[in-house]
């Protein structure tokens, strides 16, 4: 095991709870071989560190050969996974399943064949109830095997029964995978190019989705799974297109369609929160401020009453879609003085799971951050996470967000008057523009807007600024420059320029007008 | 296992121990040896032992099975994607990918996949760009090929399940229903270039049982040979699909059987038995059960191509012993028709007592899910048993039993009706006649033998050959070599 492999069983060990890790050494007390009391040590000095160090490690493994050390690892990882697998066996039903049918080829294959059809009828019921089709599928293809070769009673009931279900499943297992796949291909086309900002793009788009979904079956012929699908693909698709609308009211359906059934939405509490986030964004979008409240809160009582629950990775989901929603609502009402008391909170959660979190969602989370406290006119602890932000090594991920903070850091900069800075900032993010293949208007006009109060007396900006503020405006008004208002507004803060309040009040008054 | 800590689980240890030691199981002396056990408790300790069992077996075969350590590794995908480990997690299924490509298990490979998009589209890794579009091409192939295995996979089922139904085609209708529902299957039934190991295997498979159905032995053993020819492409396949392997050459020997040509089946038999000699060590309880079924059904056509019914006895002999300590799980089915081949193979080495206590346990009982044809045919033998004995006393019971099984029977045919009608007059008949209406029964049987659908029943009981025997004083042996001989000529 290399390194970075060590790293790999340094952070399963980091990532057991209490219960996991009692589990563990109850297995391991289980299994005697050779290696035991060497991988149960080396659990133990994991276990210990605060910070990996492998060097650290094999000292304290005294005289271990490497070849030795790299196999204890492998058996410890192994060893892990197991233990974990069992624990989860009984809270994942396809877990289960799979022991299931493990059992059942285990039974075949020692030419006990009632047994194994028996076994296989149980998988097969939890599989149904799950709507875990592929497995039903495998469970199917066996039985059929089975029949075929050792049954040889003349009562051919069972083999018509099993025929008829495996076309059942096999057309669901279809349109599950086509709806999959269109839903995969319409995040790619969001990541890759954004939302649509040219009609000839929505027509594109339209072409592509309209055609997609007409090869499948009529919604109505849908059951559950499936319907879900369908309406991540409609939120999707007005997402990308911009129509929040739309994209609200299918979140909505999705929310409510695992409502009513508690068992599906128990089963997947990460799709029911994801539901959630689009609720939330599309509502923000749309100024829905009504309509955001009450869904942020029924998603803060939902997290509250079923965390203890969570797996690790249900508890980073709830964590980015909650957190997420809590600086929105500040952005939404304006109040960023309350809004940043509730930074170190995220700040802290970024740290516990950054092993966990891709650069993107970091990356939206200091945006934000950077933006409650811009709001605030804590313009120093703005430009720190705003740096994270530009400094970022790879640069195509999400240009949008990082052509957004390049301006944002202008409007920082400007606010805390670091004049000599600004020619040199401006020349760097004029070519990190220019390099960009999507054009962004807001943007552009953005820096235009600073390169001319660079070179404008002070007692004059404030006509500069007014100037640019109707031209943002008007842009505003626009199908599809209007999108780059939603991350980042520059009109509030030219507002607050204006008129000597801050963004906060200016976002206030524009609320209750 | 057996350090698993706690009260309870000690207790299903202790009674593996118990099993594992007696002979028999006996509840009442379970609860006495090991007192700890209370009478309330022992089925939940029983299904705890079952379990255990299973789980410890399926550590312990992981490495034999391909699929189960496939499957292992993908709940450990689960397990890491669930703790928050993404990057473990897809590298956890490339290696499932990589195994299910290698023993063509399209499932499991489609399982991989979905949720590798899952976890690329949740969590932007930057690779996603490309990988969409892959991931979604690779799964919607994946799903298409998978629709036509199954449509595939249903045909060759039921194509096997009106086999158990009808049997072989007895009747120009059932010829034509078969062709009908072959032909409506048309265009699912064209080969393309595309096409992978299963979607191959299950058309050659619904082919094999259409062709054997129609008794259109040539083309029987045409795709039976495809079968088996398709592990030469696919030589990994051999390991996880030992069984069908091994029933795709039960296929070939059976069409060689049915069409009589010996010297091609003398070569077939040899590389079963060259499979099992290389590969005996290696094979599953059920792979071997199996093999040992064909190797036994066709070590009996042998003796019955070859006519060497006195040879064959040692290897019958070995059989019964097989089935009498029943050491495979073989079902009802499976030995009444070797307890019926057994019958022959004594009848034609002329150990007639062995035969009939071979055919009492057929006739003893009643079975009416079990082929018809077999029982009605063992009745026949009985009395031709008998017969030979010269116990008139017992031909007379004997021919009241096939009277009243053939009268019962839902369809009979040809050779049966002619059979019965003899039967029926048997009580008219003098002695000094009986060379004479032999005469006269053989010449209308022979009627049957040149008809492709009628001359099945030959097979195992040739009649025909007996009819001579006992025309020309001859033992049947002869009298088959003979007829053999001027067919040949």
């Amino acid at each position: 095991m290399p390194i970075s492999q060590s790293l790999q069983v340094y952070q399963l060990v980091k990532s057991l709870n209490q219960s996991e890790k009692r589990n563990f050494r109850l297995h391991a007390g289980r299994i005697r071989d050779s290696e035991e009391m060497l991988y149960i040590k080396l659990f133990d000095i994991l276990e210990g560190q605060k910070k990996f160090n492998d060097e650290e490690v094999l000292n304290k493994m005294d005289g271990i050969s490497a070849t030795q050390y790299s196999n204890v690892k492998r058996h410890l990882y192994s060893q892990l996974l197991k233990s974990l697998r069992h624990l989860y066996r009984e809270k994942k039903a396809d877990i289960k399943i799979r022991e299931y049918i493990d059992m059942a080829t285990i039974l075949y294959n020692k030419g006990l064949y009632m047994e194994a059809l028996k076994i296989l009828d149980k998988a097969k019921k939890i599989s149904f109830r799950n709507h875990t089709d592929f497995n039903s599928l495998t469970i199917i293809e066996i039985e059929k095997t089975i029949q075929s070769r050792h049954i040889t009673r003349t009562n051919t009931a069972s083999i018509e029964a099993l025929v008829e279900q495996a076309s059942n499943i096999s057309q669901s297992v279809y349109n599950r995978a086509s709806l999959s796949n269109l839903k995969v291909l319409l995040h790619r086309y969001y990541i890759k190019k954004g939302h649509v900002t040219t009609a000839e793009e929505e027509n594109e788009l339209d072409d592509f989705f309209y055609s997609s979904l007409n090869r499948g079956i009529p919604p109505d012929e849908m059951g559950m799974v499936e319907k879900v699908n369908l309406y991540q693909c409609y939120v999707w698709y007005h997402y990308i297109r911009g129509d929040f609308e739309n994209c609200y009211s299918y979140a909505i359906k999705w929310i409510k369609l695992l409502e009513n059934s508690k068992e599906m939405m128990e089963r997947d509490v990460d799709l029911y929160m994801r539901g959630f986030h689009y609720v939330l964004t599309s509502a923000f979008n749309t100024r829905n401020l009504e309509g955001y409240k009450i869904h942020l809160e029924k998603f803060e009582n939902f997290r509250n009453s079923y965390y203890s629950s969570f797996n690790a990775n249900s508890k980073i989901f709830s964590f980015l879609f909650v957190h997420t929603g809590r600086l929105n609502l500040h952005f939404f009402q304006g109040t960023f003085e309350s809004g940043v008391k509730i930074i170190p909170r995220t700040l802290s959660r970024i740290k516990r799971y950054k092993d966990n979190l891709d650069e993107h969602k970091i990356m939206i989370l200091y945006f934000k951050i950077a933006y409650m406290y811009l709001g605030n006119g804590n313009y120093k602890k703005s430009n720190h996470h705003l740096l994270n932000i530009i400094n970022l090594t790879n640069k195509s991920l999400r240009t949008d967000i990082q052509i957004y903070a390049r301006l944002m850091h202008l409007i920082v900069h400007y606010e805390m008057g670091s004049w000599d800075i600004l020619p040199y900032l401006l020349k760097r993010y004029n070519a990190f523009l220019s390099s960009q293949t999507a054009t962004n208007k807001m943007v552009s006009i953005g820096l235009e807007l600073f390169k001319k109060l660079h070179s404008t007396p002070v007692l004059e900006r404030k006509q500069v600024m007014k100037e640019y503020l109707d031209k943002f405006i008007e842009l505003k008004k626009q199908k599809y420059t209007q999108k780059a208002f939603l991350y980042l507004d520059i009109i509030p803060w030219l507002q607050s320029k204006q008129s000597d309040k801050s963004i906060g009040q200016i976002i206030k008054e524009a609320n209750n007008k | 296992m057996a350090q698993k800590v706690g009260k309870d689980s000690k207790k299903y240890v202790q009674l593996f121990d118990h099993i594992n030691k007696h002979k028999t199981y006996l509840e009442r002396k379970i609860l006495k040896e090991i007192p700890q056990i209370k009478k309330t408790q022992l089925s939940n300790i029983k299904a705890n032992l079952y379990k255990q069992i299973l789980r410890s077996m399926r550590d312990y075969n992981k490495e034999t099975y391909a699929e189960i350590k496939a499957r292992e590794k993908f709940d450990f995908a689960k397990v890491l994607y669930a703790k928050g480990h993404y990057s473990a997690s897809l590298n956890m299924l490339n290696e499932v990918k990589k195994i299910a490509i290698k023993i063509q298990k399209k499932p499991l490979l489609y399982l991989a996949i979905h949720f590798e998009k899952q976890i690329e589209s949740q969590h932007v890794t930057g690779s996603m760009e490309k990988r969409a579009s892959q991931l979604a091409q690779q799964s919607e192939n994946i799903v298409k090929d998978l629709k036509l295995t199954n449509k595939l996979s249903n045909l060759a089922l039921t194509l096997y399940s009106i086999y158990l139904q009808r049997g072989i085609a007895k009747s120009q209708e059932d010829i034509d229903f078969l062709e009908d529902y072959i032909s409506d299957k048309a265009v699912l039934l064209q080969t393309t270039d595309t096409m992978d190991f299963y979607q191959r295997l299950y058309l050659y498979q619904s082919y094999v049982w259409h062709y054997h159905m129609l008794q259109d032995f040539e083309n029987y053993l045409i795709y039976s040979t495809l079968w088996v020819e398709l592990f030469t492409e696919y030589p990994d396949m051999l390991k996880p699909e030992t069984t069908t392997y091994i029933k795709g050459l039960h296929n070939i020997l059976n069409a060689l059987f049915v069409s009589g040509k010996s010297k091609q089946f003398d070569i077939a038999l040899n590389q079963l038995l060259d499979f099992q000699s290389h590969h005996k060590l290696n094979l599953s309880r059920n792979e071997k059960s199996q093999l040992e079924i064909f190797t036994y059904t066709h070590g009996l056509n042998q003796i019955f191509l070859n006519t060497q019914y006195q040879a064959g006895v040692p290897f019958i002999e070995q059989l019964s012993d097989l089935l009498n300590d029943n050491t495979y799980p073989w079902d009802l089915n499976r030995r009444l028709v070797f307890y019926y081949k057994i019958a022959c193979v004594y009848y034609g080495a002329n150990q007639l007592q062995k035969c009939i206590h071979y055919l009492n346990l057929i006739t003893n009982n009643h079975y009416p899910e079990f082929k018809e044809d077999i029982q009605c045919f063992a009745r026949i033998l009985n009395l031709i048993a008998h017969y030979d004995l010269g116990n008139d006393l017992l031909v007379s019971y004997q021919v009241r039993s096939v009277y009243r099984y053939l009268s019962q029977m839902k369809e009979m045919q040809g050779v049966q009706r002619e059979v019965f009608k003899f039967i029926r007059r048997i009580p008219k008949i003098l002695k000094k006649d009986v060379k004479e209406e032999f005469i006269g029964l053989k010449s209308r049987l022979l009627a049957f033998r040149r008809d492709k659908i009628e001359r099945r029943p030959f097979i195992y009981l040739d009649i025909i050959s007996y009819l001579d025997s006992k025309i020309n004083d001859i033992p049947m042996v002869d009298a088959i070599r003979l007829r053999r001989g001027i067919s040949i000529s």
